[in-house]
């Protein structure tokens, strides 16, 4: 497995995020304010909510049903500290982005 | 003014156990309500909560989802969608708020006495936020279906099934009793944050805010997950507390919590969320079975969440996964049945199609349940109506409060496990509810079932409608009737033509 094109750049707007499925994976492509792009897991850590309609406030992502929080730069859980978010390897060419899922599986955290 | 980080000050203020000096620790923390395990208050000062919030922080989200929910609220007086809402789906919501109002208000008594009798600071701080939120679930739950009052008096049962010595009502009432109100600060934290809200209950409502969603009802859906926000808070209050009895030898104590708290929680749950699944949400609106949901979150999910905290399946887990195949389909048979004496209109809702799809979702259903369906679908295609009413008293778990029942047909699995105790004989549906009981047989002995209470005396005379009047049915409001009024009996109708 190896790198494979997700979408071009302009389908996630900055301050937005985006579900896709990469070789039957699931992640969310995330824009955060200031133009990082990062690719997390699908599902929060803590009871399997999709993140993807939690709320994304510059670099930190809320999830929609518990409130957990996450910074999606480095992964890390910011309420609850615990906790953290699977990344996988993103990167840009051109204005296509692509995303490699080999070997990474979502991590889960204690309730 | 410049503010400190949360974490700079936290674990300060926190800190706020001291050494008594006018009472005795044993005075000030009395092992039945404080903990029974014996572990030293330097063992509780461990006790560190993941999701951390200060009381600025809880204030201003706290304001901000309220004044979202109580505008949604506001809309609802002007939505016409609850008059021609699919009567199933009403009852889904009835049977919800009678079950549901006011055991939040019973979470708060025991998130108060959380906050009071723990040793462990942590838990002290984190469970007078649960109080509140407890508190603001109970309001929540009491505020919407006030405004559907006048349309429907079975929803005056959020507030009134409490108060009720309804039959569905004494067996939650007597789970939560066991479970929530009548344990020490450190075995409700296992029983009340962990196997039932963390095991069952937040899952289950992550699971009706997408079931109402899809039957385009908005404002339950949101009130559901204003109220799920607020979960991640207190329901992590058992976590650090087994894992602190783990660490300090004690972990068969908290396993048995566990064991015990689980299956109780589970019996209410199958009914409260199982028999609306399969049956009272319409076909179309299904998107999966419980047995299926069962599986893929709550089974998948707390096998992990134990294994990741130390402790180990329940003893009974074989038994567990049977369950799921059977119990709820045997209660919404007996509730269909009995259905006078309900405070929602359970349809029966067995249609071809419908049995179609139990048959696919559990296959052998039509040999089993299926036969006991077809009893009562004959009775009605003969127009004789009457014989679909039972005449018979069914026997009662003395643990969950549940009619005593199993699986009908070829492989019947239905029968009762007895127990002598000091001269009286009790009934139990099931090895774990027997096995409950015999842990602390004290403790459960004296309570009457509602059968026991027609041959008591308690219920005089014990006719029909004296025990109607008793479980408040004809009182609070009307009794059940079937939801569709029979209309599932035409598509057996058209086929016998065929």
């Amino acid at each position: 497995m190896a790198f494979q094109k997700v979408c071009g750049k302009d389908d996630v707007w900055e301050g937005e995020m985006k579900a896709f499925t990469v070789e039957g994976t699931e992640i969310v492509v995330v824009h955060a304010e200031g133009g990082e792009l990062r690719a997390i897991q699908s599902i929060c850590p803590h009871q399997e909510v999709e993140l993807v309609d939690g709320d994304l406030q510059g670099a930190v992502l809320t999830c929609r049903m518990h409130l957990w929080q996450f910074d999606v730069l480095t992964g890390k859980g910011v309420n609850p500290d615990h906790a953290e978010l699977a990344l996988y390897p993103l990167k840009l060419d051109g204005d296509d982005i692509y995303v490699d899922v080999a070997g990474i599986e979502p991590k889960f955290a204690k309730p | 003014m410049a503010l400190l980080d949360r974490s700079e000050w936290y674990d300060v203020a926190r800190a706020t156990n001291w050494t008594p000096r006018y009472v005795t620790e044993t005075d000030l923390f009395p092992p039945d309500l404080s903990d029974p395990f014996g572990l030293p208050m330097t063992a509780w000062e461990a006790f560190d909560e993941p999701y951390k919030v200060s009381y600025r922080e809880y204030v201003k989200v706290q304001r901000e989802k309220d004044s979202n929910a109580y505008s949604v609220k506001a809309a609802l007086s002007r939505s016409k969608y609850y008059d021609s809402a699919d009567e199933g789906y009403l009852s889904l919501l009835k049977l919800h708020y009678g079950a549901v109002s006011l055991t939040e208000y019973q979470a708060c008594q025991a998130q108060g006495r959380m906050s009071r009798f723990s040793k462990a600071p942590g838990m002290r701080n984190t469970a007078t936020f649960g109080m509140m939120d407890e508190m603001r679930h109970t309001q929540l739950q009491l505020f919407f279906p006030h405004e559907l009052l006048a349309r429907d008096r079975q929803f005056d049962w959020a507030h009134e099934a409490a108060h009720t010595k309804n039959w569905a009502v004494l067996g939650g009432r007597h789970t939560m009793d066991d479970i929530m109100m009548t344990r020490d600060a450190i075995t409700t934290s296992i029983m009340l944050s962990f196997a039932f809200e963390t095991g069952l209950t937040n899952l289950q409502m992550v699971g009706l805010a997408s079931d109402s969603e899809a039957m385009g009802d908005f404002t339950f859906s949101n009130m559901i997950t204003s109220i799920q926000s607020d979960e991640a808070r207190h329901a992590q209050l058992g976590t650090p507390s087994i894992e602190i009895l783990i660490k300090n030898g004690k972990k068969a104590e908290a396993q048995k919590a566990l064991d015990i708290s689980f299956w109780r929680v589970w019996r209410l749950f199958a009914i409260l969320t199982g028999i609306p699944m399969d049956y009272y949400i319409p076909l179309k609106n299904r998107h999966m079975s419980f047995k299926e949901f069962m599986h893929e979150w709550v089974i998948k999910q707390f096998a992990r969440q134990l294994s990741d905290i130390g402790l180990e399946k329940p003893w009974y887990w074989d038994l567990f996964l049977d369950d799921i195949e059977n119990h709820h389909h045997c209660q919404q048979g007996g509730i269909w049945s009995w259905r006078p004496t309900v405070w929602w209109n359970p349809p029966g809702a067995v249609g071809p199609k419908e049995r179609a799809w139990l048959e696919q979702k559990y296959p052998g259903w039509n040999d089993s349940y299926g036969r006991y369906w077809d009893v009562i679908t004959g009775n009605l295609l003969d127009g004789h109506e009457e014989k679909t009413h039972p005449n018979c008293i069914p026997v009662i778990c003395n643990m969950c409060q549940i009619p005593v029942s199993n699986r009908p047909g070829p492989k019947w699995k239905a029968r009762v496990y007895q127990l002598d105790y000091q001269g009286k004989r009790f009934n139990f549906c099931t090895p774990v509810c027997k096995w409950i009981f015999e842990q602390e047989p004290e403790r459960y002995k004296d309570f009457e079932t509602i059968v026991d209470r027609m041959f008591s005396g308690v219920i005089d005379p014990p006719t029909l409608p004296q025990v109607l009047i008793y479980m408040g049915i004809g009182v609070v409001s009307n009794g059940g009737r079937d939801g569709y009024d029979y209309s599932w009996v035409d598509g057996h109708r058209k086929q016998a033509a065929e």
